[in-house]
């Protein structure tokens, strides 16, 4: 986090670009490491940067709306809709293989469904405690590869596809106990 | 149905995690191409080639997806207005010097929504519409396909037909980001709600027979609308009109969208429209 993030997004509130050069120093890197995770199967270094520039200017655009303390997680949002939007609008293929899980549900346009659903989901991750909430995030959140989490985290590669594994069981039995789960889903 | 866990933790940041290398190089490029764009106040640089044009354009077809919760970045909400309420609001006009020069007070005692935005804080460009796929019938042909260029992209469309039926409208602009309203006035039947991709998608059947507008017009009491919103981009696209919402989703499903790089007119900075209609007929 930015040392003082609060004087920061209120100079850029103001309009001030020195505020926004000062977010670009600091997240870049975190930036273009989500978009890469997401886009690199797909796409060019060239095309990245462009999604990375477009995130950036999209936080100038829409900058009255970060709170303080949220600066990051806002970046991580903006970036990962950018770079999936990418995704859906060339109609590329998603990075990961092991993101689908089956659900009973009535279907996507239930917005208070989807809103229930993601609370449920945020309960189970956050009952997998650490390190495995963090592993589970860095792969569905931060689309890392395992072998990066592994490196990471100095573990090796199996265990982290073990720990996802497990938290992907989890994830479905807790939503199961809520009535999303599908019995007849072999996932 | 089959959901994505990347779309279900889409509000689970991990706040301690750090990636990525410090690349000062890359940093720099970053930093010089959106400080040119938000310096130069234009989102849509004339270098971008057609392919980066295309990305802006919203061909909604086929994109209904099981894993369209995306997280938007802009919003819109809709309101009922109680029994009792009247929305009102102004427009006011200003001269260069901050001088009010006129006033002009609205207030709406049919209203039975209200819909209000957050869109993106820039420059506004014009946008265009080309639809894809339209029913075959005189209404349609004769469409006023004037504003059209060769390629079949418009800033507008309108299907019109005697007796001032209104079969279809079709619209698209960038939401105000000044917390204006946009009321209609009509008693909304049934609401539903979808996701298309990106757009949050409102159908309203509404029911303009015991409104004053019935007074005047004769001719039509229920209309139909599509409200589609880009929650990344801040675009509203409504298509409505008399046909059936069926007809009116084929054609929105088809539509294609894209930005221009003509600035939106613009009055003074000060000006402020608080209220608008989005009625079909009325403007």
């Amino acid at each position: 986090m930015l040392v003082n993030e609060k004087r920061i997004l209120k100079a850029l509130r103001r309009g001030d670009s020195a505020a926004l050069e000062q977010i670009i120093d600091q997240y870049t890197p975190y930036v273009f490491a989500i978009v890469s995770n997401i886009l690199s199967h797909a796409l060019p270094r060239e095309d990245l940067e462009e999604v990375v520039s477009d995130v950036f200017c999209s936080l100038w655009y829409s900058r009255e709306q970060v709170e303080p303390g949220k600066l990051k997680a806002y970046l991580a949002a903006i970036a990962r809709n950018a770079a999936k939007s990418r995704l859906r609008r060339l109609k590329l293929t998603e990075p990961l293989e092991d993101d689908l899980l089956d659900l009973a549900l009535p279907g996507p346009e239930d917005g208070v469904l989807a809103l229930e659903l993601k609370a449920a989901c945020r309960e189970a991750v956050d009952s997998l405690g650490q390190p495995d909430s963090e592993i589970f995030l860095r792969r569905y959140f931060l689309y890392q590869k395992t072998g990066d989490i592994a490196q990471a985290l100095g573990m090796n590669a199996a265990t982290v596809r073990s720990k996802l594994s497990r938290g992907r069981a989890k994830l479905k039995d807790h939503l199961e106990e809520r009535g999303y789960g599908d019995a007849n889903s072999d996932q | 149905m089959q959901i994505r866990i990347s779309d279900l933790v889409d509000g689970c940041c991990p706040e301690g995690v750090e990636l990525g290398a410090v690349d000062e190089q890359l940093t720099e490029r970053i930093k010089a191409e959106v400080l040119n764009k938000v310096k130069s106040g234009d989102r849509q640089p004339q270098k971008r080639n057609g392919t980066r044009i295309l990305l802006l354009a919203a061909v909604i077809a086929t994109l209904m997806t099981a894993t369209a919760f995306a997280a938007g970045i802009f919003g819109m909400r809709r309101e009922s207005v109680p029994a009792g309420e009247v929305p009102s609001g102004y427009w006011r006009f200003y001269d260069d010097t901050g001088k009010l020069v006129e006033e002009q007070k609205f207030v709406y005692p049919d209203a039975g929504l209200v819909f209000t935005f957050t869109g993106p804080d820039r420059p506004r460009y014009q946008l265009e519409i080309r639809p894809g796929w339209l029913p075959e019938g005189e209404h349609y042909d004769q469409c006023f396909r004037s504003d059209y260029a060769a390629d079949g992209w418009g800033n507008g469309f309108g299907a019109f037909c005697s007796h001032d039926h209104i079969p279809c409208q079709i619209f698209a602009y960038e939401v105000d980001t000044r917390g204006k309203m946009s009321v209609l006035n009509a008693e909304p039947v049934t609401i539903e709600e979808e996701t298309w991709d990106n757009w949050k998608v409102t159908k309203v059947v509404a029911d303009y027979s015991s409104t004053e507008w019935s007074s005047m017009n004769k001719y039509w009491s229920i209309v139909n609308y599509i409200l589609m919103f880009d929650q990344e981009q801040g675009i509203l696209a409504i298509v409505q009109g008399e046909d059936s919402m069926e007809t009116l989703e084929k054609i929105a499903k088809n539509l294609e969208i894209r930005e221009t790089d003509t600035p939106m007119p613009q009055g003074s900075p000060r000006d402020e429209i608080q209220i608008s209609m989005m009625d079909i007929g009325r403007g």
